[in-house]
C-alpha cells in the first residue's frame, strides 16, 4: 500500500519536473536546486542575523525597543529586518520541498540514509529555531508563543517541567529569559553548519547553490516582499496582560495554533511521532537488495600497483567513498611509476555500485566478487562449454 | 530549432524595468533623506525588482543561448 502511493506520488514528481523542463531548460528546473535553494536562504539568515544581532539587546526592557530602533532608525534595518523574516520562511519551504521531492523519488535509501537523517535534524533544528526568532522580539505575539512553547514543554511527563526551566532559566519569565532565548536561536542556528556537513559528507557532488539565475530571482522576491509588507512589531510584550486576537505564521506555530484546541501532550505527541515517523523513513519497506536481484559484491579493493594517482574514480564516486593520499611508494605498472598519488577506498562508504570500476581505465580496482581474471576464466569456460 | 528573437522583446521590456528601477534608487538617494530612513520601502522594492530582472533576463539569455553550456553540451 505504502509502495503503491509512493510510486504515484513518484510519478507525479516526475510528471512535474518534465513540465517544468517545458519552461524553464532542464538544467534551470528550480526544483532541482531545493537543496541549494534552502541553503541560499539558509546563508542570507545568517549574513541578516548577523546585521540584527550588534543591535538586539535580549532584555526584557531592552528588547522591543531595540529591534523597533532597528526597524525604524537604523538605515535599511527595516529592509535587513523583513529579509531575516522572509527567508526564514522561505528556508522552510524549501526545505519541505527538498524533503518531499526525495522522498518521493526514492533518493533516502540505503547509503543515501544519512543526509536524509541529517535533513531530518536540519528541519528540527530549523524549526526550532525559528519559534525562538519570534520570542525575541518580544511583542505580545512572542510573549503568547513564548508562554505556549512553555505550556507545551510542561506537558511532557517527568522532564516538562526542567524543560521549561531551561527555556526560562529560571522558574518563570525574567531578565534571565530573553538571553537564554537568544542563545536557544544563535546556537542551534550555528549547528546548522556543522548539520550541514553532515548532510553533505556522503555526496560528491552535491548541489550546494542553485544557478545565478534562481539565486537572484530568490533574493529578489524576499528583498520586495521585505520591502512591500514589512516585518513590524507588535505592542510590547507585558507578562500578565491577556493579549489581543493576532495571526499566527503557520510555517512555524502551527502547533501553537493546534495546541489552543487539543491538550498540549497531544500536540508535542504528535509533533514527536511526526519527526521519529520521519527519521524512521529510510528503514521502513526497506526491500532486501538481494531480493531485488542484487549480488553482494564486496567493498572496491584498490589494485595498489595499478593506481596512477588519476583521480578518475574519486571525481566518479557518488558516495565520497574514495580518497585520494600521497603514494608512499610508486606503483608497479609504467603508468604508475611516477605516480604522487594513491586512491583508497573508505570501506564504511562503500555500497559496492562499481562505478569506480568503470571510471578506472588502469584496472586499478576491483570488486572481490567480480575479480576480472576469475570473470575472464569464467566467460572463458562458458565459452569453452 | 526555436527562434531565438522572439526573447527580445522580454529582454529589451526587462531591461527597461531594471534600469527604472536603478534611476529611481539614484534619484531616490538624490532626492531622500541622508539618513536613508525614509522611502526605503520603495528602496527595497526597487532594489528587489532589479534582483528578480537581473534573474528574469539570465534566464531569458541562457534560453536565447547566449549564456550557459553550449549546444554539444547541453
Amino acid at each position: 500500500m505504502y509502495r503503491r502511493y509512493l510510486t504515484a506520488l513518484q510519478r507525479w514528481t516526475l510528471g512535474l519536473d518534465v513540465w517544468i523542463n517545458r519552461i524553464y531548460p532542464s538544467d534551470l528546473n528550480p526544483l532541482y536546486y531545493t537543496g541549494g535553494l534552502t541553503n541560499l536562504f539558509l546563508f542570507v539568515l545568517v549574513l541578516s542575523g548577523i546585521f540584527i544581532f550588534f543591535y538586539y539587546v535580549p532584555s526584557l526592557n531592552g528588547a522591543h525597543a531595540s529591534v523597533a530602533y532597528l526597524t525604524e532608525q537604523v538605515p535599511y534595518g527595516g529592509l535587513i529586518r523583513g529579509i531575516h523574516r522572509y527567508a526564514a520562511d522561505a528556508f522552510i519551504v524549501a526545505a519541505l520541498l527538498h524533503l518531499f521531492r526525495n522522498w518521493f523519488t526514492d533518493r533516502y535509501l540505503f547509503a543515501r540514509d544519512s543526509p536524509w537523517i541529517s535533513g531530518m535534524f536540519l528541519l528540527l533544528f530549523g524549526g526550532f529555531v525559528g519559534v525562538t526568532g519570534y520570542i525575541l522580539v518580544w511583542d505580545e505575539r512572542a510573549l503568547v508563543v513564548f508562554s505556549e512553547f512553555v505550556r507545551l514543554m510542561r506537558s511532557i511527563p517527568l522532564v516538562g517541567d526542567r524543560f521549561a526551566w531551561v527555556l526560562q532559566a529560571g522558574p518563570g519569565i525574567s531578565d534571565e529569559t530573553l538571553p537564554r532565548m537568544l542563545l536557544l536561536h544563535v546556537g542551534p542556528a550555528s549547528a546548522l553548519y556543522v548539520l550541514l556537513w553532515w548532510h553533505y559528507v556522503r555526496l560528491r557532488h552535491p548541489k550546494v547553490w542553485p544557478p545565478a539565475t534562481w539565486v537572484l530571482t530568490s533574493l529578489g522576491i524576499v528583498t520586495v516582499l521585505a520591502a512591500v509588507v514589512p516585518a513590524v512589531s507588535g505592542t510590547p510584550a507585558q507578562p500578565g496582560l491577556q493579549p489581543r486576537t493576532m495571526w499566527l505564521d503557520v510555517f512555524y506555530l502551527l502547533p501553537l495554533w493546534l495546541a489552543g484546541y487539543l491538550p498540549p501532550l497531544l500536540v508535542v505527541a504528535g509533533i514527536g511521532l511526526l519527526f521519529i515517523a520521519g527519521f524512521a523513513i529510510p528503514y521502513v519497506n526497506r526491500e532486501d537488495p538481494q531480493a531485488m536481484g542484487v549480488r553482494h559484491a564486496g567493498v572496491a579493493q584498490v589494485v595498489d600497483g595499478n593506481c596512477t594517482g588519476c583521480e578518475l574514480c574519486y571525481y566518479d564516486c557518488p558516495y565520497n567513498a574514495i580518497v585520494m593520499v600521497p603514494s608512499p611508494y610508486p606503483g608497479a605498472t609504467r603508468a604508475a611509476a611516477n605516480r604522487k598519488l594513491l586512491a583508497v577506498v573508505i570501506d564504511s562508504r562503500c555500497v559496492e555500485c562499481g562505478i569506480c570500476i568503470g571510471a578506472c581505465p588502469f584496472e586499478a580496482l576491483e570488486l572481490p566478487a567480480f575479480m576480472e581474471g576469475d570473470l575472464q576464466r569464467r566467460v572463458a569456460e562458458a565459452v569453452r562449454a | 530549432m526555436p527562434d531565438r528573437s522572439r526573447y527580445v522583446p522580454g529582454v529589451v521590456l526587462l531591461s527597461a524595468v531594471g534600469l527604472g528601477c536603478a534611476l529611481l534608487i539614484v534619484i531616490g538617494e538624490i532626492l531622500g533623506s541622508p539618513e536613508r530612513r525614509v522611502y526605503w520601502q520603495m528602496g527595497g522594492a526597487a532594489l528587489g525588482t532589479i534582483f528578480i530582472v537581473y534573474g528574469l533576463l539570465l534566464l531569458l539569455l541562457r534560453k536565447m543561448g547566449m549564456i550557459g553550456p553550449r549546444r554539444a553540451e547541453r
